[in-house]
């Protein structure tokens, strides 16, 4: 079980470039819980559910039985499917509710900012 | 065995049987191949997402705003976090890729309809039985 834990920690929270990528899609999902029409909660609700199956140490345990090398790769495929959907989803909504034009462009020099701000930090750091 | 191998295989029998160079399949008809498939696949989801019955016929908007985000999110996570999503750029030939590009969202969003199909159905069937009542 401590390796599975090890496995899930190295998907998620190893990579600094997923921090940003995690704020945003846990923010998303609840924001598209409340706010959302009927067919982006039922995407949210199967992506959660999704999360909850996949992403225990358990199931990753029996991954690790099954396939131990390639674990990772599988990881890195269904977070990106997960992630990426939600967020865009959440972003396109957000533009809906406010639709004035510095509104739109604090809302997008944000989202800019967390996405590529990570990798500028990583960049003057180094 | 780290990765999945089916396909690079399938591609160097291509290579074979068609007499193409290899690299020319990987680095320029691959990429083409799957990026365009990538977006016809967003393109479906996008249509799900933002239903032109919902949105009275103006759902053109939200629908690229929807791809452009994709696309944004793609480019930004490239490296470690989300790297097959946006190995259609550069590792196309991997497996890992296409399910993450095409077969593993296609599937998702089949699942999500047949979903949303049976609760309209268990809705319309509720509305027949308190009519009848």
């Amino acid at each position: 079980m401590s390796t599975a834990m090890e496995i899930l920690k190295a998907s998620f929270l190893e990579p600094r470039i997923s921090y940003p990528y995690m704020v945003l899609f846990i923010l998303s999902l609840f924001f598209l819980m409340f706010f959302g029409k009927k067919e982006q909660k039922a995407l949210v609700t199967i992506q959660f559910v999704t999360m909850v199956l996949v992403m225990n140490p358990f199931t990753i345990y029996l991954f690790l039985k099954i396939a131990p090398e390639s674990v990772t790769h599988y990881y890195h495929v269904l977070i990106g499917l997960l992630v990426l959907p939600v967020i865009a989803c959440a972003m396109v909504r957000l533009y809906q509710m406010f639709r004035k034009t510095y509104q739109v462009i604090i809302i997008t020099a944000l989202f800019l900012l967390v996405i590529f701000g990570s990798r500028l930090l990583l960049i003057i750091t180094n | 065995m780290t990765k999945l191998n089916p396909l690079p295989i399938l591609f160097a029998v291509l290579c074979k049987v068609f007499w193409i160079d290899p690299s020319t399949l990987m680095y320029v008809l691959m990429p083409i191949f799957l990026m365009g498939l990538t977006c016809i696949v967003l393109s479906h989801w996008a249509d799900f997402l933002f239903k032109k019955e919902t949105y009275k016929d103006h759902n053109f908007i939200p629908k690229m705003g929807f791809l452009c985000l994709y696309l944004i999110l793609v480019l930004g996570g490239d490296g470690d976090f989300i790297k097959y999503s946006s190995g259609s750029i550069h590792a196309g030939w991997q497996l890992e890729t296409v399910c993450a590009n095409v077969i593993f969202p296609l599937l998702v969003l089949e699942v999500l309809k047949i979903a949303m199909c049976c609760l309209e159905k268990r809705k319309l069937s509720r509305e027949k039985r308190r009519e009848q009542i």
